[in-house]
């Protein structure tokens, strides 16, 4: 009897958190269903109150439109190379700042932490200007070096990556040390292994930051050659209305590497953050 | 790999200029429907013109545009030539960053210009009035109706008001309206336009006190009160409810007309009419940019070029193609009176009214601090539309927030 009043609790609680999941899930999932219900609409169809989820006519032309309407080619070239770079630059040094701060003793440490995280605090739109100026002077407006050194880097990413590593015990450092294992080879082969979640978020975050970035490239670049997706789907807006259905396309377009990358990473992504402390 | 790459891509984006041509860039924030006139003005210019090179560079919205030119002037690296609203032309003036175009535009093309035009591109440097930017693409106040719903279009406050309630319907009866009369979007330009119908000022002449909270500040502002019961309120572009028929009128600015012609199609007919007169008068706010020609960091012979290419964008054939092609207004009164106009309106009518308000203008004054100015009146605005506070209390906070926190010296 006992047992039969546990199933039916077990059930209860099942049910209610499937239900809870089920409908999280709905209100996270209609925005990207309407964007692509709107990315197939003809243009009258677009804000018609409630919303028209199936669309009279499928409108495939508005991804042609779309495409056309900027250097898409290039934009996708840019931002992918961008986003590479930037990522697999952002993931070394990281892995090494991370390391030094959460696993050596060296004189400032603590100082030198809190500066690092005390940068975090300054509005990026307060350093656009000065930022500009330095690039201006260094040469570096309309080319690849102001869209990506300056990004090689990340104090978030050091601190999620330092957490991290703070979690695995010393006792293997000294392990692999009467092993006769340098510092260098253990990080590589031992920290690196252990913390893939933490760098697989490191990385992610990187990349869909890199691939997001709008206000940066728009500043660093004048050359329609060196700009980059989000760029180009600014076209469709103006101060008096928004083309929303070309604009819905366009954002389909360059979000289906994001959504790609996010499903083949998916299980690293939500264990990085779970395990990391950082909710 | 990633060498080889880079290497493709700084070889694909090195563009090698003809050696005795003069290169001038135009930093612009036309989007996707207005970008392809004005390059194809471009283009036609560069043929009269071999000589010269013009180089169109989007950079953004207005928002975008604006951070941007502020950051290459400071960093001493503006383009030769961009567009610009008011208040940050003063902050270039200030930086002597500009041209001063006047000088080189001939007083029968000045006195061809609408006089608010003018107006809001002459400002005082050193003591003196001089005309500093060009007026280039600007829009009017209009009011579009539904075809379908309205035959008449009112031309006065009152008749505003009775038509707005004649056509607000609420036809199940659950209290809420299914159709509006009218719509308003609490942004401050639109408040503006009734307050100078009105008759008020917003500042006095010598900039030191700000003069919303007058007795026609009040009148307006009842009157906006008196017609949101009528109203669909929404802080969201209007175009949609209007193409839905929800909304019958609505007064927006005639650079939207492209939207409201794509949210209407196949669903009923609209048109756009002149604005409803208030007390004192009809006039339209004049809203849109100017263009600036840069001192700073450019050459005589980029500089000569970029008025140049200014002078043709101001020019009868240009300014004609640029309103047709996008439905900004023509900046030239023979323009507005010409045959050619006169048969475009006859294919396109609702560009009519934009035409007749451009001769009916008026424009902010200029203040280095009207950015500032415009989000307290905006903020007074929408608490009365919310019936957070009565039209008195608000715009007395206002007047008071303006007088010491921005027109102090």
């Amino acid at each position: 009897m006992q047992g039969y009043s546990y199933v039916i609790q077990r059930r209860v609680y099942l049910f209610t958190t499937y239900f809870l999941l089920l409908l999280g899930a709905t209100v996270m999932i209609l925005p990207f269903l309407w964007m692509i219900s709107t990315a197939v609409k003809p243009a009258n169809e677009v804000l018609i109150m409630p919303p028209k989820w199936i669309p009279s006519h499928f409108e495939w032309s508005n991804f042609v439109k779309a495409w056309n309407a900027a250097p898409f080619g290039r934009y996708f070239l840019n931002s992918f190379f961008i986003a590479i770079a930037t990522t697999v630059s952002e993931v070394v040094t990281t892995i090494f700042a991370a390391y030094a701060f959460a696993k050596m003793d060296f004189f400032g440490k603590k100082p030198l932490f809190l500066a690092f995280l005390g940068t975090m605090m300054i509005p990026g739109e307060m350093l656009l200007v000065p930022n500009f100026i330095l690039m201006t002077r260094l040469h570096w407006i309309d080319t690849y070096y102001a869209l990506i050194i300056p990004w090689i880097t990340s104090v978030f990413g050091i601190f999620l990556l330092r957490q991290f590593f703070m979690t695995i015990p010393d006792d293997l450092w000294d392990a692999a040390r009467i092993d006769g294992c340098g510092r260098l080879r253990f990080l590589w082969r031992i920290m690196v292994p252990l913390s893939r979640p933490g760098i697989t978020s490191v990385a992610l975050f990187k990349f869909i930051g890199s691939w997001n970035a709008f206000l940066w490239v728009l500043i660093m670049t004048n050359n329609p050659n060196m700009r980059t997706v989000p760029v180009g789907l600014s076209f469709f807006r103006s101060d008096v209305g928004t083309d929303y259905e070309l604009l819905m396309s366009a954002s389909f377009m360059a979000m289906l590497p994001i959504l790609i990358l996010f499903f083949v990473a998916q299980k690293q992504f939500i264990q990085g953050i779970a395990r990391s402390g950082l909710k | 790999m990633f060498v080889a790459i880079l290497s493709l891509l700084v070889f694909g984006a090195v563009v090698t200029g003809a050696a005795d041509q003069v290169e001038i860039t135009f930093w612009h924030a036309m989007s996707s429907g207005h970008q392809p006139t004005l390059q194809a003005l471009a283009d036609e210019f560069m043929q009269a013109h071999p000589d010269i090179k013009v180089t169109l560079v989007y950079q953004g919205h207005y928002g975008d545009l604006s951070q941007k030119l502020l950051s290459a002037v400071a960093a001493g690296t503006p383009p030769v030539m961009a567009q610009m609203y008011e208040d940050w032309t003063m902050k270039f003036i200030e930086a002597d960053a500009l041209v001063p175009l006047g000088p080189s535009i001939s007083q029968d093309v000045i006195d061809d210009i609408p006089q608010s035009f003018i107006d809001s591109n002459t400002y005082v440097v050193n003591g003196e009035k001089v005309l500093m930017t060009l007026p280039f693409n600007k829009s009017a106040m209009v009011l579009f109706y539904n075809t379908d719903l309205v035959k008449n279009p009112p031309k006065t406050w009152d008749e505003l008001l009775q038509t707005a309630k004649d056509l607000t319907v609420d036809s199940d009866g659950d209290g809420t309206p299914d159709q509006y009369g009218f719509g308003i979007r609490p942004y401050t330009e639109f408040f503006i336009n009734f307050f100078h119908q009105a008759g008020g000022k917003i500042l006095n002449d010598d900039m030191t006190k700000c003069l919303i909270n007058s007795p026609e500040g009040i009148q307006a502002m009842e009157y906006l009160l008196n017609l949101k019961q009528y109203s669909l309120y929404q802080t969201s572009y209007l175009s949609g409810p209007f193409g839905n028929g929800k909304v019958a009128m609505y007064i927006g600015s005639s650079a939207g007309t492209p939207y409201v012609a794509k949210a209407s199609e196949g669903k009923h007919g609209w048109m756009t009419a002149a604005l409803p007169a208030g007390p004192k008068n009809g006039d339209g706010i004049i809203q849109g940019t100017n263009i600036g020609v840069f001192q700073l960091g450019t050459t005589q012979a980029q500089r000569d070029a970029a008025i140049e290419f200014a002078k043709f964008l101001i020019s009868k054939e240009a300014t004609l193609q640029w309103a047709e092609e996008t439905g900004y207004l023509p900046i030239r009164k023979s323009v507005v009176a010409s045959d050619e106009w006169k048969e475009f309106i006859t294919q396109h009518p609702e560009a009519e009214a934009s035409g007749q308000m451009a001769l009916a203008g008026f424009v902010y004054p200029h203040h280095p601090n009207m950015y500032n100015i415009r989000q307290s009146i905006a903020t007074a605005f929408e608490q009365v539309m919310l019936g957070k506070a009565t039209p008195k209390e608000a715009l007395d906070a206002a007047a008071q927030e303006i007088d010491t926190e921005y027109l102090g010296e």
